[in-house]
């Protein structure tokens, strides 16, 4: 399956933070969900995706191209979401047709108009006055009218009451229809990708901790519980990190990895990622 | 680069209103005194902070790092504020010559002067901004009028230093210069500044 997005090894490194080699493909077709709690290095990934910031080693393939020859045309092809909307205030849902179709070779007027009023945003009121919802669906609207074929959008439902969450992810499904189109979205809210993510790669204190397709992870791990006299039975080296309280134990392991006796229940993406970075490891 | 020209002229005729209103004010006092120095005053001020007010709201929308996402590069959004910039100074010099014209009676020999006054204010409005918008790119919009204001303060102290040790720098020698020395000054302030501005930004990370 070809990638639309590569990125090898990148590094970025700050007085307090540091990006570590990281590393993700976002096969065509497919929806990337990026996870993280905030501050775990998903904006910084995300600007030098974007070119905003300067990587300090790694490579970035969008399409195939280098990512030092993100020319106008490679450009065109990227539509791009912030966790809030950039456009100046004062302006329009009007004035901003005017502004995107100058910047935008492929900028299509009559998509962003079928948008605007399915999404019900109106034409002539300045954005000022629109709610944050209003806004973040007019960001995503220009985002998808420019025949964009990669959408990087960071946390873009971040704020947004359910429903207006629930209609922007029925945006971003109906996008990915076009097999050769793709997405990676950052969130912390695990239950909106959990619905539209095909992969999910999840970092942690700038690291990958996986990058996984969502349904093999799903398939692979698992929590089993159990007393703590069971749990001394285990072999902890196949136990990827636990809970215990007075009476019991919960133990994030690949399912291959139950010893037999034992029940597992199905993790959830949320249980794996918090069984990762907060749950006890066995020395 | 048109779409980035479009979206500030947009957001300038927000403030129009204000402006229009100003205009007005400045008018009335022009044509009842028959002197248009007070319009053409308010119009050099304006046109040259111009590009700092667009700076301004792009920071507050953090529209520069969205920008620099979609189709434009950073060289667009350099060029662009020095185009919108010259074109704001372009426009007040014509309406200040349009006012002075309207509003003065006097014979082309007492007008002509204060024409080629409105010329060199203009050339000054972009030697202003040659010097401010790299600073403004530097430094943000907030830092940039702070330090805009060291640099006006450390050249009156230059110029008092020097007056202090017996140079004297004399208006006679800026005024009695030829009207296309200006010209070139300016443009190749101009020039010098969109040089210096590139370099800041490409070092930029947003």
């Amino acid at each position: 399956m070809e990638n639309v997005l590569e990125v090898r090894k990148l590094r970025k490194k700050y007085d307090s933070f540091e990006l570590q080699d990281i590393s993700l493909d976002l096969p065509r077709g497919s929806i990337m969900g990026f996870v993280g709690q905030n501050g775990a290095g998903k904006t910084t990934a995300i600007k030098l995706i974007l070119n905003l910031i300067r990587a300090d080693a790694g490579e970035i393939k969008i399409f195939g191209e280098k990512h030092n020859a993100l020319d106008r045309k490679l450009k065109e092809q990227i539509g791009v979401v912030f966790d809030e909307c950039n456009f100046p205030e004062y302006l329009t849902a009007k004035d901003i047709i005017l502004v995107m179709k100058n910047i935008y070779r492929s900028f299509q007027v009559e998509r962003f108009d079928k948008l605007l009023d399915s999404l019900k945003l109106p034409k002539n009121k300045p954005i000022k006055e629109f709610s944050r919802g209003m806004k973040m669906k007019l960001s995503i609207a220009v985002a998808l009218s420019h025949g964009a074929k990669l959408l990087i959008l960071d946390e873009p439902t971040s704020g947004l009451d359910p429903i207006v969450r629930d209609e922007v992810l029925d945006l971003f499904l109906e996008f990915i229809q076009d097999e050769d189109c793709a997405i990676l979205v950052s969130s912390h809210i695990i239950s909106d990708l959990e619905k539209v993510a095909d992969y999910i790669t999840f970092i942690h204190e700038g690291k990958i901790i996986f990058s996984e397709n969502k349904d093999r992870l799903l398939e692979e791990y698992g929590v089993l519980k159990c007393s703590h006299h069971d749990f001394e039975q285990i072999d902890k080296t196949k136990v990827l990190g636990y809970r215990e309280n007075q009476f019991s134990v919960a133990a994030l392991i690949r399912k291959k990895d139950v010893p037999k006796g034992f029940l597992v229940e199905q993790a959830s993406i949320e249980e794996i990622m918090l069984f990762m970075t907060r749950g006890e490891r066995a020395s | 680069m048109k779409g980035l020209l479009i979206k500030d002229f947009l957001i300038l005729k927000n403030q129009g209103k204000l402006l229009a209103l100003a205009l007005l004010v400045y008018s009335i006092i022009a044509f009842s005194s028959g002197n248009a120095d007070m319009v053409t005053t308010m119009l050099f001020v304006v046109s040259v902070i111009m590009p700092v007010t667009a700076i301004a709201y792009d920071e507050k929308s953090r529209w520069e790092r969205y920008a620099l996402a979609t189709a434009l590069n950073r060289r667009d959004l350099v060029l662009s504020k020095y185009l919108f910039g010259g074109l704001c100074i372009v426009c007040g010099m014509l309406l200040g010559i349009l006012f002075t014209l309207a509003a003065e009676k006097g014979s082309a020999a007492v007008l002509l002067p204060r024409l080629r006054m409105l010329v060199v204010a203009a050339c000054v409005g972009m030697v202003v901004q040659s010097v401010n918008l790299p600073i403004v790119f530097h430094f943000g919009v907030e830092k940039g009028r702070i330090a805009m204001l060291l640099v006006i303060a450390g050249t009156a102290a230059l110029q008092f230093y020097l007056g202090q040790v017996g140079i004297q720098v004399s208006g006679s020698l800026f005024s009695n210069m030829p009207l296309v020395l200006y010209v070139v000054i300016a443009a190749v302030s101009f020039g010098l500044s969109i040089v210096v501005s590139n370099i800041i930004y490409s070092k930029k990370e947003f």
